[in-house]
């Protein structure tokens, strides 16, 4: 029987990442979309045994940039008359951020930390949009067993909500059509 | 704050650990702290933003000499002429450089007290 | 009997010309596609090489306000669907879209230059895109954008594969567009220290499988084909056949490729198997090849994995010496130049790999193309993050 998950953390809320994390040195790679992703999957997997081959795919929304540096990088890029130039850009703008940045942008982060810190190494996908579009990746698959499903929300207020779900390939309702943060909660 | 206190702080955050005392001067970036190749390039932004001070991941530190990789290594390798000049040039090391070594290798010798000297120097050099 | 599952017709844009004819040309003729970045003023920059997409032997022009990866969906869309007989044969019900695609695009300048900017306003998504093309060309089923990086458009190819092997009536729209050719993430690459610092002839800088391989170069396109069965597929219009998909994850680290290959050797087998056939049955692989110190020694190490002592004899190519590096289009185009080998029954030389690295003990073809019976192509590609992906094609004579 597919089973889920769902987690919410207000906009300044604290995720618990680093109860769920091997290495605490791989705390600097996450944001709070990927420690949200890795916090509601290992609560929804704890005392289960997963086979390492167990499909994964997850699903995000709209990539958050303000969170990353955006107006420390506009502040060192401009000219004095206060428009883009390439030049300050090149000198001051693009040296302003971490590089860890690039990191967090990527839409694939979310995914490959979890299997990193739960070892998964099977069958993945990482489709942006929260609608049921990330289905029809995880239906095409050969493996009986159980899969994990999940998505990730960022509101604009920077509050987070996931979801993560166990479901069989013949349980995933391909017809469904709408949030598929609600798709897959209807199973917790 | 001593130099050497300030940027063994200036490290906590890219192992994400809490105090100093686990970052030892003598602690092998690599062998001892976990450094891998991004840790790396977080410590020369790092670096560059708190002391301005540009470093480079293709340069090796050690015992205040900065050693450009490209110019060392012949298909990955040491290149074997180079070994007794370098045992001379940094006489800590010179029984653990030896011919056919990589450069993860020689990299996995520098310390957190080498590159805070080298830090220490280009602050120091500066008009 | 299982239907068989094709590719059919082309979209190109690539950084060695657009449109099925340009780019087979230029694959064939081993065009360079990497030079000095021009789409943005680079020239302060500490690295400013790119491979731009080009139409006609121009680079594709563009505003900052634009997302590049959007008008080359557009352009590939409009050189493959419109007269495509296969295509316009299905009922819009059951035409589906997987793409990948890589993160949105940001006008940085734009930004910069408001004096009281709101930040959304600057961004571009490219499911608005995706959304346009489907209502323009009639798209009626399920449509996603993979955002996996670089395996993102490899995995919309393998999943529209196995959806079409077992509903044999789809046709779907499959492939990637991206560009990653814009200051802000531009910036984002270098600060990884992925990017190639060569300093010589721009048109050299990446380099696969050489001794002196330095870094990626990135490049942009799009690549699009329709995967449908025999049940629906236009005969003059398949390239290839599709006969396994397969992908795993490292769960290794986050910086870098398992050195040991494990899982990247494991997913390729998993698409050998699933083409039902043997290692052996490979005739050659298209790798990813990035030119990167540590892909090559990782590709090496899965395809002994695969291949065991055959994995010194089976001949290898990356495009990427020419094309650069497509991000989250790279698996599209470059499956589109394996189809392109195998009609040709060719393995061409890799771009700028003048001294091969000895100590991967792979076989990469330099000077003349290498004509030789090619059945089957093994098209592997790694994401940063440790994604993988593996297609097998195989020859429709």
């Amino acid at each position: 029987m597919a089973t889920a998950r769902r987690e919410s953390w207000g906009s300044t809320e604290p995720i618990a990442l680093k109860e769920y994390l091997r290495l605490k040195k791989w705390a600097k790679y996450y944001d709070r979309r990927s420690a949200g992703a890795l916090v509601v999957l290992a609560r929804l997997l704890a005392g289960r045994q997963i086979d390492p081959r167990t499909p994964i795919h997850w699903a995000l929304g709209d990539l958050e940039f303000q969170d990353y540096g955006l107006e420390t990088i506009r502040e060192k890029s401009r000219d004095e008359a206060g428009t883009w130039s390439s030049e300050r850009f090149a000198r001051e703008g693009m040296h302003s951020v971490s590089p860890l940045t690039q990191f967090k942008v990527l839409y694939n982060m979310p995914l490959c930390l979890a299997a990193m810190e739960l070892d998964l190494v099977g069958e993945n996908s990482v489709t942006h949009g929260l609608d049921e579009g990330m289905l029809v990746s995880a239906v095409a698959t050969a493996w009986e067993g159980d899969m994990i499903l999940g998505a990730t929300r960022c509101r604009a207020d920077g509050g987070i909500d996931c979801v993560a779900a166990l479901a069989r390939r013949d349980e995933i309702p391909l017809d469904r059509r709408g949030d598929i943060l609600e798709i897959l909660g209807e199973w917790t | 704050m001593d130099h050497l206190t300030r940027f063994r702080e200036l490290l906590l955050p890219v192992f994400s650990l809490d105090s100093i005392e686990e970052i030892q001067p003598e602690a092998s970036l690599v062998a001892d702290l976990g450094a891998d190749s991004l840790d790396f390039v977080e410590i020369v932004y790092m670096v560059e933003k708190e002391f301005s001070v540009k470093l480079s991941t293709k340069t090796i530190y050690l015992e205040g000499r900065e050693l450009r990789t490209d110019e060392m290594f012949l298909e990955g390798v040491l290149d074997p002429g180079k070994v007794e000049g370098l045992r001379e040039m940094l006489p800590r090391y010179a029984d653990k450089i030896r011919p056919g070594m990589g450069r993860a290798e020689l990299f996995g010798l520098v310390t957190v007290k080498d590159l805070a000297e080298v830090v220490r120097q280009r602050i120091a050099a500066k008009p | 009997m299982t239907e068989r599952v094709f590719l059919c017709g082309a979209g190109v844009v690539s950084p060695i010309g657009s449109g099925w004819d340009e780019f087979r040309q230029g694959v064939l003729e081993g065009r360079h596609g990497c030079a000095r970045l021009t789409v943005f003023d680079g020239t302060l920059l500490p690295v400013h090489l790119a491979a731009e997409a080009r139409a006609n032997a121009k680079v594709i022009p563009s505003a900052d306000r634009d997302d590049r990866k959007s008008i080359f969906l557009a352009m590939a869309a409009s050189q493959i669907l419109p007269t495509h007989r296969g295509w316009n044969a299905v009922a819009p019900a059951l035409r589906w879209a997987l793409l990948g695609g890589g993160i949105e695009h940001f006008d940085l300048a734009g930004y910069t230059s408001d004096p009281d900017p709101d930040w959304r306003l600057y961004q571009r998504h490219l499911r608005v895109a995706v959304e346009e093309l489907c209502s323009t060309y009639g798209v009626g089923g399920m449509r996603s954008v993979n955002v996996s990086a670089c395996v993102g458009a490899t995995q919309a190819m393998g999943v529209a594969f196995r959806h079409v092997r077992a509903n044999p009536d789809l046709a779907i729209l499959a492939g990637g567009t991206d560009s990653m050719l814009s200051p802000l993430h531009y910036m984002g690459f270098h600060h990884l220290g992925a990017l190639s610092e060569w300093n010589g002839d721009p048109a050299l800088a990446c380099r696969p499988f050489d001794a002196d391989r330095c870094g990626i170069v990135l490049g942009e396109g799009a690549g699009l084909t329709v995967v449908q069965s025999d049940r629906t597929a236009h005969p003059s219009e398949i390239l290839a056949e599709i006969v396994g998909y397969g992908t795993t994850l490292d769960a290794h680290m986050v910086t870098d490729p398992d050195p040991e290959g494990t899982q990247l050797a494991r997913c390729a087998l998993d698409a050998i198997a699933d083409a039902k056939i043997r290692p052996e049955d490979v005739d050659c692989v298209h790798l990813h090849g990035t030119g990167t110190p540590k892909n090559e020694p990782a590709e090496a190490a899965a395809m002994r994995r695969i291949f065991g002592s055959r994995a010194s004899e089976v001949p290898v190519f990356s495009l990427k010496g020419q094309v650069g590096h497509l991000v989250g289009a790279c698996g599209a185009v470059e499956t589109l130049a394996a189809a392109l080998c195998l009609r040709e029954q060719v393995v061409l030389p890799t771009v700028n790999c003048m001294r091969v690295d000895q100590s991967l003990g792979l076989r990469v073809v330099q000077g003349e193309p290498l004509a030789m019976p090619l059945r089957h192509i093994l098209k592997l590609n790694a994401a940063f993050g440790g994604q993988n992906a593996a297609l097998v094609l195989r020859r429709v004579p």
